[in-house]
């Protein structure tokens, strides 16, 4: 048969016979007309169930290897595994922000409730367990209920978008769901990290300032806080992390706050991980200004307050990296970043404090495998 | 028709080999090994058998393996 393209005003035509064109071309186009989105409905149904299959695969293997690293050497362990199961499933209740005035000390309030509730609870399930392992079980349940959470959300709204053919709200899924992946790899890696106690690239903040804490005391000054006092270029430094070497990020912000109204410093630098932007490289280290901390606000809150209320400067200095990395084990490239920050650090101080001046330096992040 | 499934982690992605360096306090001399349960960052490990100065866990990173 020959095909003729015969491409004219209005007049398409792939060959001669005018039914073959109508089947080769206008009822493909009218098929397409009529049930295109139902179509790409159909498409986006099958690769989303594809993707919460895996993110389920990803959920359960999170909860196997959770139920495997605290029932090591346990005998009763069908005990623990109900107890976990509800664990997975604790919700936190935001307060009503309708009026925002006092928030933040509500917000306090019941997060440090909830820390000190999931304390008493592993400590109730395992009272032989050292302060490390404690911690690292509390940082694991932390991630499966976080692997959970995102699933069911994931898997909620991918029922809801099926159960009502809604396109839009699938799009809208399709949209987000390579971005929440990455959130759900980078809890994949932080597991391994976690059972081992290995530092991970959070923990940047508290291995520089927590390498300036080397033989001086350390004393507490809020949970799971401490600070120790040093000479840097003649000044007093006060140095504020987090308690290593377990997995916690302590409260810089009730700590930072006291010292402020204690000692009346004259500048106040923060240290912490950062997220990088796309094409930046990890490990890259940036000054700036204001109050280098991440988490919901509290800490941020408290110190931000306590420094504008005393007209005291913030410097800030932070390592670059991924979500994943900040979360998982700390690479080379972050490892490697502590020398630099910390001749910056002796710069500032000398170029913005004169001697005899206090200054406090605060390392920001998770504490996880890092000793003071 | 098998689409890849979206947002999936990079397989492509290299498993990372912890290592733990070691640095005498005084003499600097580092000395890198992989990482053993129980290694944590500033941890004293020993006397140094140049200065007799203390051992100390400098670092604990993940890297990809070199090539032989």
């Amino acid at each position: 048969m020959d095909l003729i393209f015969i491409i004219g005003a209005g007049n398409t035509q792939i060959t001669s016979n005018p039914i073959l064109n109508l089947v080769i071309i206008y009822l493909p186009l009218a098929l397409l007309i009529l049930y295109g989105q139902k179509l790409q409905t159909w498409l986006i149904t099958n690769d989303l169930s594809k993707t919460v299959g895996r993110l389920k695969e990803m959920r359960d293997k999170s909860r196997d290897e959770t139920i495997a690293h605290i029932t090591e050497g346990m005998d009763n362990k069908e005990e623990t595994i109900k107890r976990l199961d509800s664990f997975l499933e604790y919700f936190t209740i935001m307060p009503v922000d309708l009026d925002p005035a006092g928030v933040i000390n509500k917000l306090d309030h019941i997060m440090t409730s909830r820390d000190m509730r999931m304390k008493s609870e592993i400590q109730q399930l395992f009272p032989d367990l050292d302060e490390l392992k404690a911690n690292s079980i509390e940082n694991v349940i932390e991630i499966a209920t976080s692997f959970n959470f995102v699933y069911k959300i994931v898997r909620h709204f991918y029922l809801v978008g099926k159960k009502t053919n809604n396109f839009l709200l699938l799009a809208q899924l399709q949209m987000i769901i390579p971005f929440l992946m990455l959130q759900a790899d980078a809890l994949n890696k932080a597991m391994a990290t976690f059972k081992k106690n290995q530092p991970i690239g959070d923990a940047i903040g508290p291995m520089i300032v927590g390498k300036l804490m080397l033989e001086h005391d350390k004393h507490d000054i809020a949970v799971d806080t401490v600070y120790a006092e040093s000479d840097i270029s003649g000044r007093k430094a006060i140095l504020v992390t987090a308690k290593g070497p377990a997995g916690t990020v302590g409260q810089p912000g009730n700590a930072v706050q006291e010292l402020i109204n204690k000692e009346n410093p004259s500048l106040l630098i923060m240290i912490d991980a950062a997220l990088k932007l796309e094409g930046e490289k990890t490990g890259e280290v940036a000054e700036g200004i204001g109050a280098a901390i991440g988490g919901i606000g509290v800490d941020k809150f408290k110190i931000e307050e306590a420094a504008t209320n005393s007209n005291l400067p913030v410097y800030a200095i932070v390592v670059k990296q991924s979500l994943v990395e900040a979360i998982s084990l700390m690479t080379k490239e972050i490892a490697e970043s502590v020398d630099t920050v910390h001749d910056i650090i002796n710069r500032i101080i000398e170029e913005r404090t004169n001697p005899d001046d206090k200054i406090i330096i605060v390392g920001v992040g998770n504490t996880i495998g890092v000793i003071q | 028709m098998s689409l890849p499934i979206m947002g999936a982690p990079d397989k492509k992605a290299k498993k990372l080999t912890v290592y733990t360096i070691e640095e005498c306090v005084k003499c600097k001399k580092p000395d890198k090994r992989e990482f053993k349960d129980g290694d944590l960052v500033h941890k004293i490990l020993g006397k140094c058998k140049d200065c007799n100065e203390n051992i100390m866990i400098s670092l604990i990173y993940g890297e990809e393996p070199k090539k032989n």
